[in-house]
């Protein structure tokens, strides 16, 4: 059912699309630096850079219009939960940002053998798709508060912090190996450890959809 | 009696023996039915609101608790009000009796046209027999509970009528509560009075709770979101949802509560 207030609607809904546009932005700049990654140019590295500005901005102004809102109308129920879970999700989306700028510089930084090289790039990749697919999925859920693909993007975490633990244990071999790999090990685990946390970050964007619908929060296991 | 009530799966919210047991109660007036089947424990020594949209029977619910409409010809009400007890509704209560142990506040406030002291005197009166220094006492520990003594003890001789609405109200509550009363009902206590005021009333309504079971009525959901324990939602004389007020607010367990309380009724 819809509000009495039309524009108490209108303004719920402004905030959601702006959740899900910001989330957009996130989305490509994921897709632009693991592109920079694979491909090196550097030129996509600062279009990551300057975007990332851009998300920033949208997660002040986001902010402001749920304080506004809450200032306004004293929200209840669904619309508190909502409301309170979007500025949280907002938080994670810019978290998700500064991980993806992080990615995105090590695109310039990176100079290794090629044996490294190689293995970063695969390395990178496969990660990096389970991560893209669980953004991809949890911007879906909120869009449509549905909480079995919420469900499915929690599950899928586990995935990707298993992938995470194979290529340390990976780079560990290396390393002990050969300690003049150390430099290049550390940095393609740092480029994995940013790539699982954007993972985390989608996580908690699906628990947010299940606080929202189901008003129970499933952080901590709860 | 224990008053549980279970908030998510693992919490419990306040524990609290039941003041006012309400059993199968149903209200008419001629022939019309004002309340339907309402079952519902109130618990000591906390505040339980009422809400709902204008009509749902909220004050009649409120009106129930001390016999109010007994004062009408053509209103009766059928089921069980239970207070220490005995059932309120047997036809042999004693009325004074009753009143003297469940208060009533109003919407407006109703100061009598006497003295501020005599305002509250004057229902001592009817169940006390008090010496002149006792009635002194008396009028003085109200005021000062009802937190008005700092305002009105220089001019207690006075009309009750000199003072601001938001005082007046005060001073109605001074009255209910110089009898002792036990419950203390209030029908929209401040829906005529201005923030600041309501702020006041709010604040006195959180401090009486250690020494009184109040019930209030209130059109302000917010209202009812600070200064009560427990929520009941009501919707054409049924009793819909009865929760612990952090809950109600947060997650309604009726989607009708959810549409009311979020703006979505109607």
């Amino acid at each position: 059912m819809e509000h009495t207030s039309k524009q108490f609607e209108l303004e719920l809904e402004d905030l959601r699309s702006g959740l899900l546009a910001m989330g957009g932005m996130v989305e490509a700049q994921l897709e632009r630096a693991l592109e920079a990654i694979a491909s090196g140019e550097t030129e996509l590295v600062d279009v990551v850079i300057r975007e990332e500005k851009r998300v920033n901005d949208k997660q002040l102004e986001l902010d402001r219009k749920s304080m506004e809102i809450i200032a306004k109308r004293q929200p209840a129920a669904v619309d508190l939960r909502q409301i309170v879970c979007t500025m949280q999700a907002v938080n994670d989306l810019e978290r998700i940002g500064d991980e993806i700028k992080k990615i995105a510089l090590r695109a310039k930084q990176f100079q290794a053998s090629e044996r490294f090289q190689l293995l970063r790039l695969n390395e990178a990749k496969q990660i990096g798709l389970l991560a893209q697919d669980m953004l991809k999925e949890t911007l879906n859920a909120f869009a449509r508060l549905d909480i079995i693909s919420a469900g499915e993007v929690i599950g899928k975490d586990v995935a990707v912090d298993e992938e995470f633990e194979r290529i340390m244990r990976l780079l560990v071999t290396y390393m002990m190996e050969d300690p003049r790999t150390i430099g290049a090990g550390l940095d393609v685990a740092f480029l994995a450890k940013a790539i699982e946390r954007v993972a985390d970050h989608a996580k908690n964007i699906s628990e947010y959809v299940i606080h929202i619908v189901q008003g129970k929060d499933p952080r901590h296991g709860g | 009696m224990a008053f549980q009530v279970s908030l998510g799966e693992t919490e419990v919210a306040e524990v609290a023996a039941t003041k006012i047991g309400i059993r199968n109660l149903n209200f008419f007036y001629g022939s019309f039915q004002g309340l339907r089947d309402i079952t519902l424990n109130i618990p000591e020594k906390q505040v339980t609101a009422f809400i709902g949209p204008s009509g749902c029977g909220k004050s009649t619910l409120l009106r129930t608790l001390n016999r109010m409409y007994s004062l009408y010809p053509g209103q009766r009400a059928e089921g069980e009000i239970v207070i220490n007890g005995t059932n309120v509704l047997n036809p042999k209560q004693d009325l004074n009796a009753l009143r003297g142990q469940v208060g009533m506040v109003f919407q407006k406030p109703t100061p009598f046209p006497m003295s501020i002291f005599d305002n509250i005197a004057f229902g001592v009166k009817l169940y006390e027999n008090l010496s002149k220094s006792e009635m002194t006492d008396r009028v003085e520990w109200a005021l000062r509970k009802a937190a008005l003594w700092n305002e009105a003890k220089d001019k207690l001789t006075q009309s009750g009528l000199s003072l601001s609405g938001g005082q007046q109200q005060r001073l109605c509550i001074a009255r209910g509560i110089a009898v002792k009363p036990e419950v203390l009902l209030l029908d929209e206590p401040t829906s005529a009075l201005d923030p600041i005021s309501t702020a006041r009333i709010e604040e006195l309504v959180s401090e009486l709770r250690s020494d009184y079971t109040i019930v209030m009525v209130t059109h302000n959901m917010q209202q009812a979101a600070r200064v009560s324990q427990h929520t009941a939602y009501m919707y054409l004389g049924e009793l819909i949802e009865f929760t612990p007020t952090a809950q109600i607010f947060v997650k309604p367990q009726d989607k009708r509560t959810e549409d009311y309380i979020t703006g979505r009724f109607g």
